[in-house]
């Protein structure tokens, strides 16, 4: 069943165009891998699925579980299940890690019309979350992403993922910077969560993540268009033989 | 000038300096050619405003029951309304004025409130005093708008003796009152003093309150500063460090909202050598409120060996907000380590939009961005009695 569908989508930053026509369909319990070089319009995609306002939608239309979401506000769109990882996590000095998981998960729970968790079920769910990607307890209580290496702030994304349990999650570059053990342990995370009625994007410069997390299929993405799709064979032969066989 | 005749027609010669309502009348009220008043616009009508005679008696202390919201066990309540004292606590005497207060600058509102001053109350803390906290409630209480009261305090923390003050500064009716407030300290020797300063009436209350801080060998001060929803807010504060090894912490926060004027002027002059002094200042402003920040640290030529830090970072919320801050150093003396630095700008979208993508709505993201920049200051005061009451005021503000 189709959870996202991307129709044409154009998108501007500061009057030039970034996304020329973008599409694609996404259905439940799929895995889709976006690959293609650097300044194709990647991370532009996953901002503006995200809500990003800098980037000015010109046409086409993004519809999430049947409703358009590009005139909502990004807390709109996560409440109703789409998650973004970041390629580049901000740190927000003096907001307690754990105080905006729980603040982010009441929200969710609020929309849905469910009780509000109590502090101490909730201490319990993210030390749980937290073990499932090998995270030290003690970032919890540390202000959210303020010093922390590349690879913790990964895997708080990740954390953030499995506590707020998106139907729709972008990985933008997760596996950037992240040695080959905290790479397992991400795409272990998003492996435990993956199930039949939820769906991933994963969005990766490099093969080596998709070893890991396996794709139903590959795009790449070029000059802000989708120029070729595949399965996951794609992927190996983009590590092989580089983009240019097929860009020209 | 309105008020000058005002005061001369309310108020007798026997409890009238005269001279110096004269003086006033010379210095003239600042306007945006004073220096030190070039930003801060008196949003107030003060030369039409009138001083406040009206009686005052121990009876009134009943309006300073809200007060208990914050008392404590070992809280010794002192009630000061228009001016006046409405309750005995112990270590009180008059002093003549003169002695105490030559420091403070003299301007238009000093010789204002030296004019209604002949004497002025006098405290004296010594090690007998310790252990207890004392509040000073200012009050303002006056049957129609445009009134004024002065207030001047003069107090001696005793050699080796240790003592916290809390300051509230409030209004009682919703009639435009000015207070004008001089408050002088003098620390001896190894003296430590905490004041907590809350300025938070959004009752038509102007403010214009004045610290004197003298600190002698090995004394330290730990004072902080609330200014948060007045109409017109101006803090001048000085610091002179007249002995060795002296600490001197100076916190402040203030929050504009609606057309508030919030000024906090600081001067930290190090006259000894080996001193350590910090002003930290954070600010938020939102609408169309205008904040003003002017830190100076003065090192003199024989104050060797001095750390002075200055800080000061402002937020504003709303493009109509406005901060004009100014961190000044001045060193005369050649083995000194001193740092000062301002900032100011909006919220961070990339902040905003990070919380957002998490369900988090614009609003809250906004507070919890706003809370977090303020935190850090409100930990300060950890063991007054208000923490929490002033944590649930500035949510609701922000």
């Amino acid at each position: 069943m189709s959870l996202l569908k991307i129709n044409n989508l154009k998108a501007n930053i500061n009057g030039t165009e970034i996304l020329h026509g973008i599409n694609l369909e996404v259905n439940k319990g799929e895995i889709h891998a976006i690959m293609g070089p650097n300044g194709s319009g990647k991370s532009t995609l996953a901002s503006v699925l995200a809500g990003k306002k800098e980037f000015e939608v010109t046409e086409g239309s993004v519809l999430f579980r049947n409703q358009n979401v590009l005139e909502l506000e990004p807390d709109e769109r996560s409440k109703m299940g789409i998650f973004l990882a970041f390629q580049y996590p901000v740190e927000i000095p003096g907001v307690s890690n754990m105080n905006f998981l729980r603040t982010a998960l009441n929200e969710h729970k609020k929309y849905r019309g469910e009780e509000i968790i109590e502090p101490g079920t909730f201490l319990k769910l993210v030390r749980e979350k937290a073990n499932l990607v090998k995270m030290d307890p003690k970032f919890l209580s540390r202000a959210v992403n303020e010093g922390f290496s590349g690879g913790e702030k990964k895997r708080n994304e990740i954390l953030q993922m499995a506590v707020l349990e998106p139907t729709l999650a972008i990985l933008d570059e997760t596996d950037s910077g992240l040695d080959i053990d905290a790479l397992r342990i991400v795409a272990e995370g998003v492996n435990t969560l993956r199930n039949s009625e939820n769906a991933f994007i994963v969005i990766t410069h490099y093969q080596r993540l998709l070893n890991y997390i396996v794709p139903d299929f590959v795009h790449v993405l070029h000059n802000g268009k989708i120029i070729k799709s595949g399965t996951k064979d794609l992927a190996l032969e983009l590590e092989e033989k580089g983009y240019d066989w097929i860009i020209n | 000038m309105n008020l000058i005749e005002n005061i001369k027609k309310s108020l007798s010669e026997n409890i009238l300096n005269l001279s110096d309502l004269e003086q006033a009348l010379k210095v003239g009220l600042p306007n945006p050619k004073t220096e030190s008043w070039k930003y801060t616009p008196l949003n107030f009508p003060i030369s039409n405003y009138e001083i406040s005679t009206k009686e005052i008696n121990s009876q009134n202390i009943e309006l300073f029951k809200y007060v208990e919201r914050f008392s404590k066990e070992n809280d010794i309540p002192l009630y000061l309304l228009n001016g006046e004292i409405l309750n005995v606590i112990p270590n009180l005497t008059k002093t003549n004025i003169e002695k105490q207060y030559n420091y403070f600058i003299k301007d238009f509102f000093y010789y204002l409130n030296q004019s209604t001053n002949k004497e002025i109350y006098s405290f004296v803390f010594d090690k007998s005093s310790e252990n207890k906290n004392y509040s000073f409630i200012v009050g303002a209480l006056a049957e129609d708008d445009n009134f004024l009261a002065n207030t001047s305090l003069s107090f001696v923390i005793k050699k080796d003796t240790e003592i916290e003050f809390d300051f509230y500064f409030t209004n009682f009716t919703k009639k435009s009152f000015l207070q004008n407030n001089y408050f002088s300290f003098k620390l001896e020797e190894n003296a430590k003093l905490k004041i907590n300063i809350l300025e938070d009436d959004p009752n038509q209350l102007n403010l214009i309150n004045n610290f004197y801080l003298d600190l002698s060998d090995n004394s330290q001060l730990n004072l902080s500063v609330f200014a948060i929803d007045g109409i017109f807010t101006r803090n001048n504060i000085q610091v002179d460090i007249n002995g060795q090894n002296c600490d001197a912490l100076l916190n402040g926060l203030y929050i504009g909202t609606k057309k508030n004027v919030v000024d906090n002027h600081i001067l930290v002059n190090h006259n000894k050598p080996n001193s350590h002094s910090n002003q930290f200042f954070k600010g938020i402003l939102e609408d169309k409120s205008r904040g003003i920040f002017n830190g100076k640290v003065h090192v003199k030529k024989d104050a060797q060996k001095t750390n002075a830090y200055q800080s000061n970072k402002n937020i504003l919320t709303s493009a109509d907000a406005q901060i004009f801050t100014k961190p000044e150093l001045e060193i005369y003396a050649d083995d000194v380590k001193c740092s000062h630095g301002a900032t100011s700008g909006f919220l961070q979208e990339n902040e905003m939009f990070y919380l957002m993508t998490r369900g988090i709505s614009r609003e809250q993201s906004k507070s919890l961005l706003l809370k977090a920049f303020v935190n850090e200051l409100i930990q300060k005061i950890e063991n007054s009695n208000y923490v929490d009451w002033l944590d649930k005021k500035i949510d609701n503000l922000i």
